[in-house]
């Protein structure tokens, strides 16, 4: 449940909004079975974890098959990722679940009044206020273990399989009185939206080369997350059984509920519609007839004027992605303990509280990182969306990974020889791990050859070029200062890893 | 340019390097495993220390059957699985494999199988345990004579009694156990390969009472606990270096919020024998997972933790420099 519940389970709510416009001609219903392209990386996830059932993920499997220093860039960029993500995370729901929960409200009954709520909490200042105060209670959270956050996981997805399934439900019941509804609500008819589309240049129908490249970055790439339990392998029990059930099974649930949402959309207000309005909206045409986004909160409101269902979809989207945030974050409280046990950091992030019995300044720190890329994101909105696409480098990680599994057999042979029989399966002669990691760098490179692609035409800032480069060379950086300092203290750091021949 | 040359070369300040240190590397729990232990005598000529201290728990917990089906086929089984190999490489391979995960292997037949009484079974692994261990004594000896390198092993609470006279007679190994003994440098260790009672009754398995009497024995030949160090096989209680899933009465691990519930299971008797008598360092082993340093007090106490299935080697290189500051490195390799 906790892998399912970080990707964000019902991050398709926002994604509806963006996903078709910049990718037109995407089906994001048929879009959400990219996520079978991810399966390859969730089995070598596997094999690792029931091989090296230790706690540190990529970093422990990188770090011991390639280089130590590889593994941390690894690690470093997957948990950087993740924790930017939580500080951003956080300003969604804020805007989407709390700000729009008074939007649609206002439509439902009438009130105006409730609109200037809505704006208000839309401000800078507020969102920095409520950001600030959700982050602590992260931080609380992750105080009082894993025990409440493995709680809490199985809370998130229950109340986002309840959101996903009151937007299609509550959608479903009333799309007979959609199109009336909109024009009574807005003043404009769902055709003059399509036909504003197409006259656009807009395409309305779908294409395999749209879908798959949406499907790429609006499902793959949403799946960061749904690996971290194999960070925390040295705490679960029956780690065969266990981890496959959670990397394949958190892939699976993603896949249904996204495409509940996805699919859900096109039901009830017709694909053609549904992509045109977010065309609209994204592109800003003069047709487009709502004060601000098309999320689901809002057009249940106009869909259903059911003051319940706006309710029940703002708490769905809320918990989910606070937890989602949360989630994210996370993980990485472990892997950066990791680095500390191993001395890349000071040994005060890998220091047990005694009562807490968790690293509780690692825990702040990851609080403390997550609350700045908080406030990137609500006072330079520029700059976030340089972080947004640093996600790329996450698949940079990935491809160390899979060189990882397809070297493991070869250089790591008595390890090979010492994992459990399912890991040194083989399939033609080949160690199956070694097959996985091909397919694993293979995926990755076809998600950054998309991402790229996307970026060029979009052209994006130079500063994004800049920024993946940051988070490649910050850890070298680190790993580069320990080592200096740990071989003017007597002890290089390359002893403690240096594999000891036994002959 | 010159800065960047030193920081990728770790060459850093030369000057530390030649203080004057006594180098310690500690590890334990190698269960018979082969890799682990070659790895363990090989580990001097890495971190280069002036003794090797092995902990407890050197015998290992399975002896497995090869056996003999014909037309040079052979069975076993692994990890719950059954295993088939064909042909002498591969039954070399697969005792390799095997003694690596501190499994010991026997060459049977069907026959000869089906003759094993319980009493049987105990005497042949208690052979096969005996023969491995002076195996590993001359191993030792082959390898750190020539290096200088002194060795000092003990039992732990897994040993069969036997284990401390083939260490006794072993040559160049220092048999601890239950002992004082002097080390490089000045320094003396007290040893115990002792436990409080596990769920399993292992054979030198105690009472905390006993555990705090033959500790508070073994102290009064202690000349100063400034550079002493207290190598006893069981963590103290509630260090971070005790912790492992809690089990039922079946024991099995208990789940708690779907996780295994962690709980500190070492010893009362040894954590208030470092609290009150404060050695400069603490040894221990026992608890696999619970891999770590901590302090109680001024005692640096360390559990370099075991991963011997895997045929890893974890360790922990002791420095201790001319002011008695102690360094630590938790090695895996």
């Amino acid at each position: 449940m906790y892998c399912a519940m970080n990707p964000g389970l019902l991050f398709s709510m926002v994604y509806i909004m963006w996903f078709p416009a910049i990718y037109p001609g995407a089906h994001a219903g048929n879009a959400t079975f990219w996520v079978l392209a991810m399966f390859p990386v969730a089995a070598l996830y596997w094999l690792f974890s029931v091989s090296m059932p230790r706690s540190g993920g990529e970093y422990l499997y990188i770090s011991r098959i390639l280089h130590p220093s590889l593994g941390l860039i690894a690690s470093f960029i997957i948990s950087l990722t993740a924790i930017s993500w939580n500080g951003i995370l956080t300003d969604w729901w804020v805007q989407w679940a709390l700000s729009d929960l008074f939007r649609g409200l206002a439509l439902t009954t009438g009130n105006a009044g409730l609109n200037t709520i809505a704006d208000a909490i839309r401000t800078p200042i507020w969102r920095t206020v409520i950001g600030a105060a959700a982050l602590a209670l992260t931080g609380y959270i992750f105080m009082k273990g894993a025990k409440m956050m493995m709680r809490l996981a199985y809370w998130a997805v229950g109340i986002s399989l309840l959101g996903a399934l009151v937007w299609l439900i509550g959608g479903l019941a009333n799309a007979g009185n959609f199109a009336a509804n909109w024009e009574a609500m807005t003043g404009t008819s769902t055709q003059q939206i399509i036909d504003a589309a197409a006259a656009g240049g807009f395409a309305l129908n779908p294409t395999f080369l749209a879908t798959m490249m949406g499907g790429v970055t609006y499902v793959c790439l949403n799946t960061l997350g749904s690996t971290f339990s194999a960070n925390m392998a040295g705490e679960i029990r029956g780690v065969e059984k266990t981890q496959m059930m959670a990397l394949f099974g958190s892939l699976l649930i993603q896949m249904f509920m996204w495409w509940l949402v996805y699919q859900g959309s096109y039901w009830i207000m017709g694909q053609q519609f549904t992509n045109s309005l977010m065309w609209a909206y994204f592109s800003g045409d003069a047709a487009y007839p709502l004060p601000n986004e098309p999320f689901p909160t809002v057009l249940i409101a106009i869909l259903s004027r059911s003051s319940l269902l706006v309710i029940l979809i703002a708490v769905s989207f809320f918990f989910s992605t606070f937890m989602s945030g949360a989630g994210l974050a996370y993980g990485p409280t472990r892997n950066i303990f990791a680095w500390a046990f191993d001395r890349m950091l000071p040994a005060k992030f890998s220091e047990m509280h005694r009562k807490w019995r968790v690293p509780m300044t690692t825990i702040w720190v990851t609080v403390f990182v997550a609350w700045l890329f908080n406030l990137m994101n609500i006072w330079a909105p520029t700059w976030t969306a340089n972080i947004a696409y640093t996600i790329a480098t996450w698949f940079v990680a990935w491809i160390l990974l899979g060189l990882a599994g397809v070297l493991f057999p070869f250089v790591k042979r008595d390890l090979f020889a010492a994992s459990p029989p399912v890991v040194r399966s083989r399939f033609l002669g080949i160690p199956v791990v070694s097959l996985l990691g091909l397919l694993t760098i293979a995926v990755s490179l076809f998600v950054e050859y998309s991402l790229f692609y996307a970026w060029v035409q979009a052209g994006i800032p130079t500063t994004v070029w800049w920024m993946v480069a940051a988070f490649v060379i910050i850890p070298v950086v680190i790993y580069l200062v320990a080592k200096s300092y740990h071989s003017s203290r007597g002890v290089p750091l390359e002893s403690q890893f240096a594999q000891i021949p036994p002959e | 340019m010159s800065f960047l040359r030193r920081l990728i070369s770790g060459g850093g300040n030369q000057k530390r390097n030649s203080e004057d240190k006594t180098r310690f590397f500690f590890g334990s729990d190698f269960h018979a495993s082969e890799a682990t232990w070659r790895k363990f005598t090989n580990s001097a000529k890495f971190y280069q220390p002036s003794t090797l201290i092995a902990g407890g728990d050197v015998a290992g917990k399975q002896l497995t059957p090869l056996v003999a089906q014909g037309n040079n086929r052979w069975t076993a089984q692994q990890f719950g699985q059954d295993l088939e190999v064909h042909g002498e490489e591969e039954l070399l391979q697969l005792e390799k494999s095997l003694r690596n995960a501190g499994f010991y292997t026997i060459r049977t037949d069907p026959d000869e199988l089906r003759t094993f009484t319980p009493a049987e079974v105990e005497r042949r692994f208690e052979q096969e345990m005996a023969r491995v261990l002076r195996s590993w004594c001359e191993l030792a000896a082959e390898r750190l004579q020539p290096l200088g390198v002194s060795l000092t092993m003990m039992a732990g609470n897994d040993d069969p009694g036997l284990t401390d006279q083939i260490i006794e007679d072993a040559p160049w190994v220092t048999c601890a156990e239950g002992k004082v003994v002097e080390l490089p440098g000045g320094f003396q260790m007290l040893t115990l390969g002792i436990s409080n009672q596990t769920p399993w009754q292992c054979p030198r398995d105690c009472t905390e009472d006993d555990i705090a009497r033959r500790i508070d024995t073994l102290a009064a030949q202690v000349a100063s606990w400034d550079k002493a160090i207290l190598n006893i096989h069981v963590p103290p209680y509630d260090s971070e270096l005790d912790v492992c899933p809690e089990l039922d009465a079946d024991l099995t691990p208990r789940l708690q919020g779907g996780e295994l519930k962690l709980a500190p299971v070492g010893s009362t008797a040894v954590r208030q024998a470092i609290e009150k008598y404060q050695p400069l360092i603490s040894l221990h082993g026992h608890i696999h997972e619970s891999r770590g340093v901590t302090h109680i007090g001024r005692t640096t106490c360390i559990n370099p933790g075991s991963d011997y299935q895997l045929g890893a080697l974890k360790g922990c290189i002791i420095d201790i420099d001319s002011h008695g500051r102690v360094s630590t490195v938790l090695t895996q390799g």
